[in-house]
């Protein structure tokens, strides 16, 4: 296996099959892991031929990473690189992330919205409040762990073999964005960061689930949760 | 003051009873059962006899027996609330443990 692609997903049946028949153009395997979703999420997916996992209850965005990254293992793939499944990642894209991977001797790299890019200058389609949520979030990144990242968010990421091997996801929330950069200070792994575009529309940005939206209450549980990390284990 | 004093013990042996069933029936171990059962006589002593509290706080050279009870309590909610946050994300990191062991088995009795 050379890549495999590791989507996380909860209730996404609009758009999940659209996401994984891309994802498979760029990529070896698909790997889904349905987090215990109540609508035909797993079945679509599987039809448009990514291998299923499910959760029989829903555990939460980070341990469905986790248990993505558990299985992508078992293939000892040379990359894996892991993207949202509610459309706001272009598979196209998978190829830049891989590029460092190959050419530059990084070990994870991320797709971020924001690198080069000033408020002023985002892309039309992040709303203001995202961009601000992000920015507090990557000052949070510096002050807990000490690395710097335009986008800390991100859920476009793309791992060699020997980051997936060391990185261990303890977080079971959205908070798992944040404890990757954790996992990468603490495992000396070289980072580096490509620009993506984030495509926001209408549906991502309309969740009902709101575990899955970066509003205020979930950006102060994330917070709260990335502090019990950094001194629990 | 009586009607607190008879309101709060009535409460005290309310729970002193419940603790003594709960163990009775397996649900604590000895250990828990008697740090409750003593934290409770404590609490109902105290509340009969508020002026053996003054000795504590002298001996602390804290103003009133009272606010010796008041800190004391304060600190032990403050403790329990952040062991109770510990425990519980280590239940969920069990039970996430729990749900991916099924989750990889069915996927593996499927093939």
């Amino acid at each position: 296996m050379n890549i495999i692609v590791v989507i996380p997903a909860y209730n996404e049946e609009k758009v999940i099959g659209d996401v994984v028949r891309a994802a498979v153009k760029e990529s070896s395997l698909v790997i889904v892991v349905d987090d215990g979703s109540t609508d035909r999420t797993g079945q679509i997916a599987a039809e448009a031929g990514a291998k299923i996992y499910r959760h029989t209850i829903n555990l939460g965005l980070g341990a469905t990473l986790a248990t993505g990254l558990m299985v992508a293992r078992k293939y000892h793939p040379k990359i894996v690189v892991t993207m949202d499944a509610d459309g706001q990642h272009r598979a196209q894209d998978i190829p830049l992330l891989i590029k460092p991977l190959e050419d530059s001797g990084a070990d994870f790299v991320v797709g971020s919205r924001f690198l080069g890019k000033s408020f002023k200058q985002r892309d039309e389609s992040v709303p203001a409040i995202r961009w601000f949520y992000n920015s507090f979030a990557n000052l949070l990144i510096y002050v807990l762990f000490g690395i710097k990242t335009t986008d800390s968010q991100s859920g476009l990421r793309a791992l060699n073999a020997k980051a997936l091997e060391k990185i261990n996801i303890q977080s079971r929330e959205m908070e798992v964005s944040s404890e990757f950069f954790k996992e990468v200070k603490n495992n000396h792994l070289r980072l580096e960061e490509v620009s993506i575009e984030g495509i926001y529309t209408k549906y991502s940005l309309s969740k009902s689930d709101p575990s899955k939206t970066q509003n205020l209450s979930t950006g102060i549980r994330t917070f709260f949760n990335l502090f019990l990390h950094k001194f629990i284990k | 003051m009586i009607l607190f004093k008879i309101l709060f013990l009535f409460f005290v042996l309310i729970i002193l009873i419940r603790l003594g069933k709960r163990f009775k029936k397996k649900q604590i171990i000895l250990t828990n059962f008697l740090i409750w059962f003593f934290f409770w006589l404590i609490a109902g002593t105290i509340v009969i006899y508020p002026e053996s509290t003054n000795y504590l706080a002298r001996l602390l050279g804290v103003g009133r027996g009272v606010d010796v009870i008041v800190y004391f309590s304060l600190a032990a909610i403050f403790y329990f609330i952040f062991y109770f946050t510990v425990r519980l994300h280590i239940m969920d990191n069990r039970i996430a443990k729990i749900v991916r062991t099924i989750s990889l088995k069915e996927e593996k009795d499927e093939n």
